[in-house]
């Protein structure tokens, strides 16, 4: 069942991903639980970096989990992730706190989504 | 040999992963700080990324220390462009031994000519599909091949640049002009010339004036890919001092097509004298062979000389005695008459010189056989 290929801009597009690892199922879940455990575990790191206004030290964390939603298929916040690193001007804070919520707002939905997949598509 | 071919066979039929057991794997170690692209990579390591093996590690820190403690066990570096503690480019001169592939997610012609230039062998993008997955086999493979191409060229270069700077001969690279583009030292430790003396002098201006047009034409005639060896010229060292050279040149040409001439030159000068020394020995010798030879050939005339005599006046005096007491009594009882006596007696006289004149011929031939001298 490829419901993202019926949902062309839902938040999860796994095509190349289980392209790539040739629909093994346990190998599928293992990265999306690696999605989960990595971006939920980043989003509260960021948080805390946004109020200490630790710019830098948010820049590496942007730079960390920006290849995750493309490996979940999520080209448009991948696209926007490499855009926010590639436009790093400092203290443009204002522009970060509307970055990190709405990435906060996706991400949540994203693992949501994950979450149902894992367990309707691979019961697990 | 036929029952590890029969293994391979076998195991290529039975299936792929068999197959990959059987067949050794390149090692590469892969720098990556991004948990699940290292755990993807281990997941299509058997099927997307055969034939290599990959290890892992998190920063550039621990891919030191891992190649420190296995210095030869990878063939290439593969290397996330951002990583926790510093960027590829800090992978030189760490990995400079080896190929070096740097992933980046975005393309920035700026950045790759700055890391090729530290010598980055190659990139590859990160695309948000993962396709750069199917193609890191074949770029891996693709640098390691140019760095084993790279790697053969240097070292024919040093071996080469061994020979060219150890070499006995001189060996010189001219322009068309005869102009000197590079020496072998030899020509400044055989011949007394420096550096300064290179850049203001061409070949020719070396060669003895009676040798020049000779050479010069010999130098003028040739073609590309074609030669000449062997060729006796006189050079002309930095204080005037003559040298024999035995030369050989021939032309190419270079990837721009410019001509050039190798010339090589061997000093000669010593053997030369040598073998004009033996030479001018050997005359002497043989002169005095001869006269040595002469001189025993006289001796041994006149040993012959004398000896012949002596057996032609034993023969007369019996030829005598037996004309006297033999033949003079017989003549008178046969013939009453001793004029037969006194023409044997002639007659013998007659033939004493001439037989003297044999048996004297006959002895030196003998004593010539015997001592080897004829």
């Amino acid at each position: 069942v490829d419901i993202d290929l019926q949902e062309p801009n839902s938040l999860v597009n796994l095509k190349s991903l289980r392209n790539l690892l040739k629909d093994n199922a346990a190998n599928i879940v293992e990265i999306l639980r690696m999605f989960i455990a990595e971006t939920s575990g980043s989003m509260a790191q960021m948080k805390v970096l946004c109020q200490q206004q630790d710019w830098d030290a948010l820049k590496l964390r942007v730079h960390a989990i920006k290849p995750y939603y493309g490996y979940i298929g999520n080209a448009e916040l991948s696209q926007k992730l490499e855009d926010w690193e590639g436009d790093w001007g400092g203290n443009r804070s204002v522009d970060h706190l509307e970055m990190m919520i709405e990435l906060e707002e996706k991400t949540k939905a994203i693992t949501e989504r994950l979450h149902q997949i894992i367990k309707e598509e691979y019961g697990r | 040999m036929e029952g590890n071919a029969a293994v391979a066979s076998r195991s290529l039929y039975q299936g792929e992963d068999l197959a990959i057991e059987k067949i050794p794997r390149t090692h590469i170690l892969y720098i990556e700080d991004d948990q699940a692209m290292r755990r993807m990579f281990h997941m299509v390591e058997s099927t997307l990324l055969y034939p290599y093996t990959f290890s892992f590690a998190e920063t550039l820190a621990a891919a030191a220390n891992e190649l420190k403690l296995h210095p030869k066990k990878f063939s290439a570096v593969l290397s996330d462009y951002h990583l926790p503690d510093g960027e590829a480019k800090d992978l030189f001169p760490i990995a400079s031994h080896l190929p070096v592939i740097v992933l980046t997610s975005t393309y920035d012609v700026d950045l790759a000519v700055a890391l090729m230039k530290l010598g980055v062998d190659d990139f590859l993008i990160k695309d948000k599909d993962m396709e750069f997955l199917r193609l890191i086999p074949e770029k891996i493979k693709s640098v390691i091949d140019k760095k084993s191409a790279q790697t053969e060229a240097a070292r024919q270069e040093r071996r080469f640049r061994d020979l060219f700077e150890n070499s006995n001969d001189i060996i010189l690279y001219l322009g068309e002009d005869c102009t000197i583009w590079q020496s072998s030292p030899q020509l400044m430790q055989i011949m007394g010339y420096d550096k300064r003396d290179m850049d203001n002098l061409t070949l020719l201006d070396m060669v003895h004036p009676e040798d020049l047009d000779c050479y010069t034409a010999l130098l003028t005639s040739l073609n590309p890919g074609k030669k000449f060896d062997d060729v006796e010229v006189r050079l002309l060292g930095k204080t005037g001092k003559v040298f024999i050279m035995e030369a050989s040149a021939s032309k190419s040409l270079m990837d721009e097509g410019m001509p050039y001439t190798r010339a090589i030159f061997r000093d000669v000068t010593e053997r030369k004298k040598s073998e004009q020394l033996i030479k001018t020995q050997n005359i002497s010798l043989a002169e005095k062979n001869k006269q040595v030879n002469e001189g025993l050939i006289k001796l041994r005339k006149a040993t012959v000389s004398r000896r012949s005599a002596a057996i032609v006046a034993t023969l007369a005096l019996i030829f005598f005695l037996v004309s006297e007491f033999w033949l003079e009594p017989f003549f008178n009882k046969y013939s009453g008459s001793t004029h037969y006596n006194w023409s044997f007696k002639i007659i013998i006289v007659l033939l004493l010189k001439p037989f003297d004149m044999l048996i004297e011929r006959w002895l030196l031939r003998q004593k010539i056989k015997e001592a080897g001298l004829a």
